[in-house]
């Protein structure tokens, strides 16, 4: 196939070049009438005698037509040509038609018999392009044709062909699935039979053929035995970096015998070296598979041994851009949970050194592994380390490094002074972010040693003023309340704590709430009226669920003090770092899945890709998976925390259920991802209900507002109510909002929506005009983007109350204009896929719904039942005319319009399916 | 015969892992498609839209994650200058073969366009890639991915240029696959003839280190790569020998190189590709010479900070140190900077994405008579905590010396009738060199 296209780049070129001098003398040459004329030229050449003029005029087709132009008109002529003894033409006519092939199928199965008889050429080339040719018209028809090419092609003398029908297989499996599975075509034992040949092209391909029929069939079609194995092993040092990949994998999915796992691994290692990514990583599969089954302690250190410096080998910058160092580190992360001393001498440990213009993701991931490989030994040089980037000015960066140190501290119980020392000065450079990140650290230091660093409360007491974000905010009042008895002035500082007390989000409410109990039980004297006050705010004004339980179930637990120091003050379960580690048998699969999406989000393969595999782009629906493997390791480490901090963490996510908050009785709940909304466009029913699209978890970057809306006619005037509820901490008071084009060319003029303060609800009616862009993407939702101090939030909402727009009342009603207007008129045709009914008296009732008006119905053939309808009916002031044909239980669509035809007859399809 | 393991699972479940290129897409930094390509089924353009959507949240764009889950497909990504090429996947994939992939068509891309790819260059030559990416992958398998195959079958564009002048209208198809197709010597095309033959070696080495605070090398590596220059006719066999074979044992080799002969004698034994390749490349880690100290030094007081940088030369004898560039990032906040060198110039540059200030000192070369000092001062508004230590990137160029001290001891050409001109480069400059204060 290659030596078809070789010739044609210097034609392209040449092509090319011409082209953009052109453009830049500004004339758009393809929309020319030069074109034509050219086209017609072409022609003429394509019917002479002489080889070399219809060669030249081949060439200038194929470069049209990889520049975009189209030229079926001349498929005829180019293919008359296919029959020459002319070597080189033939390349260049196969080379049109396979890229000509992708688009109409049909065509291009006209010649088939020719490609027949190619593929019995004397010319290997020939014989390969006309089955690569064969493989590129996909559609069920060529099978019968291709088939016994295939076969032959399989058994094929010339390397060439072998292999090029090893990768065909996998394009008929695409056309027709059977016949590649079925036992008595032999197509499997065939390509089989390839893998012992020999020649390293020819293994791999067949391989990766194999490889991909499998998982494509979900049947192990590869079926591996050990003189296989053996084959594989011999060939893989000759292949080429790609070839390595497939065999190298093939080998990872066998189940090998001791014996055989360690020869493998031998001959497995160089590869480790490879400069090729990939190849390595593949390697380390192999390894980490086969590794397991060796008992030999040397086999199993000289392995290990060996591994090391190829992974340290992925981190470098000058061979890796960053992107292959990011997916190497994810799955570092896991090979060092399993073999937690392979990397934390100091040599290794330096590697994992960030540098000031990393990528974040690659500096955080490095973080994450010194966290791992942090030991008493190198701790000194790890906190020296993390001091520094916590100095630099990223302040994301800063925040991960603070945490760093603090879960070092937790990690090493014998070098926790030293981490907190480190954190103390930190904290008292007065950085803001720094200081609000070192207490909520300090808080879990405090859980984890508690009575042990009590002397450092004064330092954080020193930054209060400057904490302004709620768990920074909650943290510091847990460790006021649990420290109350040995803080003097401690009822002070809660006191100016429950000053704001309403004004604070659910978080901080809880913590003060709690805090102020456990200094009532320590200093019963002092803070006799401050409990009762809070208390008191808690069940009566505030109308946070959570909260007023909770304050009756502390009021009711006071009643009896001894008790309640019993339940408040009692001790708290113990916390580790732990917590981030991965369990032991979800990182077995892991480790078998080295280089793969599963390694790289830390989720079993089952839980990343629905049922391990999907095929096409339409399956997947797996929204509720989608925390990204941040989140995923502080969700972990909330589920280890104690009952009471659980009560804290969980009540306020429960209460932030979109639906029941903003006094909807279940209105549909719409995840905030996109897709999702898409996933159920235009079908739901015209609802009365606002749909949620923005909920308030929406995750770090912009969480606290839900927005649910409602399209609606205001004085005859399309507008958009918002229904927004503030569940951040802060009013909201600016707003920006704007619609992306969109299908119908909405646009939101004017957006001027009250203050929301924290808490409430606001209903605003934004009008709406129809003067913004059209799009012809996205039909049935319309995508917005909403600015607050929030930040910028984007989300679809979806558009599905038809009548909105249509409108009946300027219908046209006389026949005879809607006759003279659909003469007019360019027609737009649309056959309806899958109808609910294709009766007429649904047909009308269904579009009658959407807001048209029915103008005739005639009965073309009633034998066939071939009949159809008029309807008329309006979008914005423009006229727009409907029919829909009805032919043997199909219906189609007809519409004209100016601008809206497009928008109209997806409605009209929408409204039927 | 299926086994008991020690620790691991009995049986594990066997999740297949495609190694499929499906489709590509390359855009330029607003979300344009330049080049779409789709070999297994057809991705649709919206994930192009996913991919902006996350783009947007992030600062700075280089911080997008490579690999990005959404609902309906995985997102992976390569970002090299104003362009991203982007792979949309709907099954389990090996991240790290898209990506490399992504790697090769960028390699592939500089070597016929130039170091410097950009939207315009794609844009410039969209066919030209449409038809490399033809042959680069077929059907979602990468297929021929060597350059210099590559290049036997489609032709750069200058040289195409050139062609035209001379011979306008001569039929410059070839008539056969190349050469080396299947061959066990891939690399070299057959045919090769010069008037004058000649091989050069560059060694070629590049510190990459950061200096603490305290003068301390706490990381440092060097890059040390063997660069070959070959113009040489027919198919010529060279052994090359260098002088502490120690140091480049864990070389990654070149593919002509035959591995074997390698191990057991330390000798680079090899058949050349025609052209510039490079035939190994090594890495020594731990501590080496430098040749060039820098001591910085800041000191806040109120808002303000006093900076004080003065570099030079730590070569015992006199080598040319050139291209000389200090850069040092300051925070965004900074509002105004009064520093002055005895040597060379000074400038502020706001970094693209906003995110620092940054100083630039420029030094043609070191004096051979002063040590260049930078000094000043640098503003912040009142009230602003700085306690900000940067780390300054330096620049550096030494020719005829490298840090390791390798050298070429031997070089032989055999198989060939004639005697080629033979030669040896060395040049040393600072790759990633942090100097922290």
């Amino acid at each position: 196939p290659r030596s078809s296209t070789m010739e044609i780049p210097a034609v392209l070129a040449q092509d090319e070049a011409s082209m953009t001098s052109r453009r830049k003398k500004g004339g758009e040459y393809f929309k020319t009438s030069n074109q034509r004329g050219e086209i017609n030229e072409l022609k003429k050449n394509l019917k002479e005698q002489k080889t070399e003029v219809r060669k030249d005029a081949v060439k200038k087709v194929i470069a049209f037509m990889t520049c975009g132009t189209d030229v079926s008109p001349l498929f005829n002529d180019v293919v008359q040509s296919i029959g020459t003894s002319d070597l080189e033409l033939k390349k260049l006519v196969y080379l049109y038609i396979i890229n000509y092939a992708r688009k109409q199928p049909d065509a291009a199965l006209k010649v088939v018999s020719q490609f027949r008889k190619d593929a019995q050429n004397s010319d290997p080339l020939i014989r390969a392009l006309a089955i690569r040719t064969m493989g590129c018209i996909r559609i069920p028809k060529i099978t019968q044709h291709l088939v016994p090419a295939l076969k032959q092609a399989l058994k094929d003398k010339d390397d060439y062909v072998k292999k090029t029908a090893a990768i065909c297989t996998v394009k008929l499996y695409d056309i027709n699935k059977e016949v590649v599975v079925d036992s008595k075509e032999d197509f499997i034992t065939r390509l089989r039979a390839l893998i012992s040949e020999g020649n390293p092209m020819v293994v791999f391909n067949a391989v990766a053929a194999l490889t991909e029929i499998g998982m494509k069939s979900g049947k192990d079609v590869f079926a591996m035995d050990s003189n296989m194995l053996r084959a594989l092993a011999a060939t893989l040092s000759e292949c080429n970096e790609w070839g390595q990949v497939y065999l190298l994998d093939a080998l990872a999915a066998y189940e090998p015998s001791e014996k055989e796992a360690t020869s493998i691994m031998q001959r497995v290692t160089p590869q480790l070296k490879h400069k090729n990514a990939a190849v390595a990583m593949s390697a380390i599969k192999v390894i980490m598979k086969y590794l397991p089954l060796v008992e030999s302690k040397t086999t199993r250190k000289v392995t290990l041994d060996a591994m090391r410096p190829p992974l340290i080998t992925l981190l470098n910058h000058s061979i890796h851009p960053p992107e292959i160092q990011y997916v190497a580190l994810r799955n570092m992360n896991l090979i060092i949970q399993r073999f937690p001393d392979m990397l934390t001498g100091f040599q290794y440990l330096k590697e994992f050194f960030c540098e000031y213009n990393d990528p974040i993701y690659v500096k955080i991931e490095k973080l994450e592994i010194m966290v791992r490989l942090a030991a008493n030994s190198n701790i000194d040089l790890i906190l020296t380390e993390f001091k520094s980037y916590a100095k630099e000015a990223d302040t994301e960066f800063v925040r991960k490094a603070v945490r760093a140190i603090g879960r070092c501290a937790i990690k090493l119980p014998e070098k926790a002074q030293k981490c907190v020392q480190v954190l103390l000065e930190l904290i008292k450079t007065g950085v803001n972010y720094v200081v609000q990140e070192g207490i909520i650290v300090i808080k879990d230091i405090f859980r984890k040693y508690p009575n042990k660093y009590e002397q450092i409360i004064g330092v954080l007491c020193d930054n209060l003023d400057s904490l302004d974000e709620p768990e920074a905010k909650a943290s510091m009042v847990w460790i006021i309340g649990e420290y109350s008895a040995r803080i003097s002035n401690s009822e002070e500082l809660l006191k100016n704590f429950a000053e704001t007390f309403e004004n604070e989000g659910p978080q901080v409410q809880l913590a003060i709430l709690t805090a102020v109990v456990k200094l009532f039980l320590y200093k019963p004297n002092k803070a006799g009226d401050l409990v009762k006050e809070v208390l008191s705010t808690c069940t009566k004004k505030v109308d946070n669920p959570d909260l007023r339980d909770r304050g009756f179930v502390y009021w009711r637990l006071l009643m009896n003090p001894a008790t309640a120091k019993q339940i408040v003050l009692g001790k708290k379960p113990e916390i580790s770092d732990q917590t981030f580690q991965i369990e032991s048998k979800t990182l077995d699969v892991l480790l078998a899945n080295v280089n793969t999406l599963s390694s790289i989000f830390h989720k079993p393969p089952a839980q990343l890709v629905k049922g391990g595999r999907t095929t096409n782009f339409k399956t997947k629906d797996q929204a509720d998976d989608e925390d990204s493997s941040d989140d995923s390791d502080e969700s972990s480490s909330e589920d280890e925390e104690s009952e009471e901090e659980e009560a804290e963490e969980e009540k306020p996510k429960a209460a932030a259920a979109p639906t029941n908050l903003l006094g909807l009785d279940d209105g549909p709940t719409i995840e905030e991802s996109p897709a999702a909304v898409e996933s159920k466009p235009t079908t739901a029913s015209p609802s009365n209900k606002p749909v949620v699209v923005l909920s308030a978890t929406r995750g770090q970057n912009f969480a606290g507002l839900e927005v649910a809306t409602k399209f609606a006619k205001r004085n005859g005037d399309l507008c958009l109510n918002l229904y927004m509820k503030n569940k951040s901490q802060q009013p909201l008071t600016k707003f920006l909002f704007k619609f992306n084009a969109n299908f119908l060319g909405l646009n939101c003029a004017e957006f001027k929506p009250p203050t929301i303060s924290p808490g409430s609800t606001v209903q605003y009616s934004a009008p709406l005009t129809y003067e913004g862009k059209i799009s012809d993407q996205n039909f049935g939702q319309i995508q917005a983007a909403l600015k607050t101090q929030l930040g910028v939030a984007f989300f679809y909402i979806p558009f599905s109350d038809w009548s909105l727009i249509f409108d009946k009342d300027e219908a046209i009603e006389d026949p005879k204009e809607f006759l003279s207007k659909w003469e007019d008129l360019e027609d737009h045709k649309l056959p309806i896929s899958s109808p609910k009914g294709t009766d007429p008296s649904f047909v009308q009732k269904s579009l009658e719904g959407v807001g048209m008006r029915k103008m005739a119905y005639r009965q073309l053939d009633a034998s066939t039942g071939h009949a159809c309808m008029f309807l008329s009916s309006n979008i914005l002031d423009e006229d727009v005319l409907v029919e829909v044909e009805f032919k043997s239980g199909n219906l189609i669509a007809h519409c004209r319009a100016d601008k809206h035809a497009e928008v109209a007859i997806k409605i009209v399809d929408s409204a039927l399916s | 015969r299926p086994r008991q393991t020690g620790g691991g699972t009995p049986t594990r479940p066997r999740h297949p892992c495609a190694k499929m290129f499906p489709n590509l897409f390359i855009i330029n930094s607003t979300g344009e498609v330049l080049i779409e390509k789709h070999w297994e089924g057809k991705a649709p353009r919206k994930v192009v839209e996913t991919f902006m959507e996350q783009q947007v949240k992030k600062e700075r764009k280089i911080d997008v994650t490579p690999v990005i889950e959404t609902p309906k497909c995985f997102l992976v990504h390569s970002r090299r200058g104003d362009i991203v090429l982007l792979t949309a996947i709907n099954k389990e994939t090996a991240p790290l073969f898209v990506l490399e992939i992504h790697n090769k068509i960028m390699q592939v891309m500089y070597h016929y366009f130039g170091p410097s790819v950009s939207s315009r260059t794609v844009r410039d030559h969209f066919s030209l890639i449409y038809h490399l990416l033809d042959e680069m992958v077929d059907g979602g398998f990468p297929f021929t991915t060597d350059i210099n195959q590559l290049q036997a079958m489609i032709q750069p564009p200058t040289i195409v240029n050139k062609m035209m002048e001379t011979f306008a209208n001569s039929d410059s198809v070839k008539k056969a696959l190349p050469e080396g197709m299947l061959t066990k010597i891939p690399w070299r095309r057959t045919g090769v003839k010069y008037h004058s033959n000649e091989i050069c070696f560059d060694l070629l080495e590049e510190i990459n280190c950061i200096i603490e605070r305290n003068s301390n090398l706490s990381v440092c590596e060097i890059k040390g790569s063997i660069v070959c220059t070959c113009r040489l006719s027919g198919m010529p066999d060279i052994t090359l020998t260098v002088t502490h074979p120690s140091l480049i044992q864990d070389a990654v080799l070149h593919r002509c190189v035959r591995i074997n002969r390698f191990r057991r004698d330390r000798v680079i034994s090899f058949v050349p590709p025609d052209g510039r390749f490079t035939l190994l490349t090594y890495f020594l880690r731990g501590p080496a010479q430098l040749p060039i100290f820098v001591r910085p030094s800041i000191t806040y007081t109120d808002g303000s900070g006093n900076v004080s940088i003065s570099i030079g030369s730590k070569m015992r004898e006199y080598k040319a140190i050139e291209d000389i560039k200090v850069v040092i990032p300051f925070p965004k906040e900074m509002l105004s900077s009064n520093l002055t060198a005895n040597s060379g110039s000074v400038s502020t540059v706001e970094t693209a994405t906003g995110h620092h200030r940054e100083v630039h000192w420029n030094l043609p070369r070191i004096p051979q008579n002063k040590s260049p000092t930078l000094e000043g001062s640098v503003l912040f508004p009142p009230g602003f905590k700085a306690d900000y230590r940067p780390t300054l990137v330096v620049h550096f160029n030494v020719k005829m010396w490298n840090t390791s001290g390798l050298q070429v001891d031997g070089l032989n050409v055999t198989d060939v009738k004639y005697k080629p001109f033979r030669g040896v480069r060395t040049a040393t400059r600072a790759g990633r060199f942090h100097v922290r204060c």
